[in-house]
């Protein structure tokens, strides 16, 4: 596990091409890096682990002269609030293909609605302080409401629709900044 | 000349003559932190992305998730 975080924390060395994307509310990035900064990395750990790697730095050196490009890249997307997900061109044949699209949009919010409903019964218990918790303050339909819209605002980091029509979904986490916000956007009107 | 200029400013006054709420409202999709934390998924999406592509490589013998998961 500690190699494959070394080389997630190399790729994430790699160059952002352009400025991020945005359609239709959902956000693309997309990454370059150098296949050369890419073999280094794991030259570096076949040297240092000899015992410990499939394969010696000479044999990764000689696989990487036969990648046909001089770069890897990719493309990242989330999607924000009112974003059009769709399930993806290369599972058109699913189940998905006939729901219509206000049906998986439901399905959509529904998934977003169960995730604010398992973050806010995990956090229930957490103290305020005078007897108090978490929990008590979700008791007023107003903060409740409020915390609700404010996690399924969380862009979505991930989608999965499944062959038997249930949809996954991922929330990305709130950054400090974000999180510093949180009491401001509950209490505001 | 007086009557373009009446009617500017007859369009600048239009929303508080109305009587419409001018403050700014909490909006998620117009929130700059939800859209830098949707730049941010979006990032850390593509460096997933780049993983599996840098694995998917050729290698002589062994997949790159292989050499990389070895203890």
């Amino acid at each position: 596990m500690k190699l494959e975080d070394d080389f997630l924390k190399t790729l994430q060395s790699a160059e952002q091409v352009g400025d991020p994307r945005w359609v239709k509310s959902t956000c693309q990035v997309q990454l370059e890096i150098p296949a050369t900064r890419v073999s280094y990395a794991l030259r570096q750990f076949a040297d240092a682990n000899p015992k410990k790697s499939p394969l010696t730095g000479l044999e990764i050196d000689r696989a990487a002269r036969n990648w046909p490009q001089p770069v890897f890249g990719a493309t990242g997307s989330a999607a924000g609030s009112g974003a059009d997900i769709r399930p993806r061109a290369d599972r058109v044949g699913s189940r998905w293909a006939s729901v219509p699209a206000d049906i998986r949009q439901r399905a959509l919010d529904d998934a977003a609605a169960d995730a604010a409903h398992r973050v806010m019964a995990s956090v229930k218990d957490i103290p305020l302080g005078d007897k108090k918790t978490v929990g008590n303050a979700f008791a007023d339909p107003q903060i409740s409401s409020r915390v609700r819209n404010w996690i399924t605002s969380r862009p979505m980091s991930r989608v999965d629709f499944q062959d038997n029509l249930d949809v996954e979904i991922a929330l990305w986490p709130p950054s400090r900044a974000s999180f510093r916000r949180l009491p401001r956007d509950i209490t505001e009107p | 000349m007086r009557v373009p200029l009446l009617f500017l400013l007859l369009f600048c006054m239009a929303t508080p003559l109305l009587g419409a709420d001018t403050t700014r409202r909490y909006v998620p999709q117009y929130d700059e932190s939800v859209r830098s934390d949707c730049v941010r998924a979006a990032t850390s999406n593509a460096v997933r992305n780049l993983y599996d592509e840098s694995a998917a490589s050729n290698w002589p013998t062994i997949s790159l998730s292989a050499l990389i998961s070895a203890r």
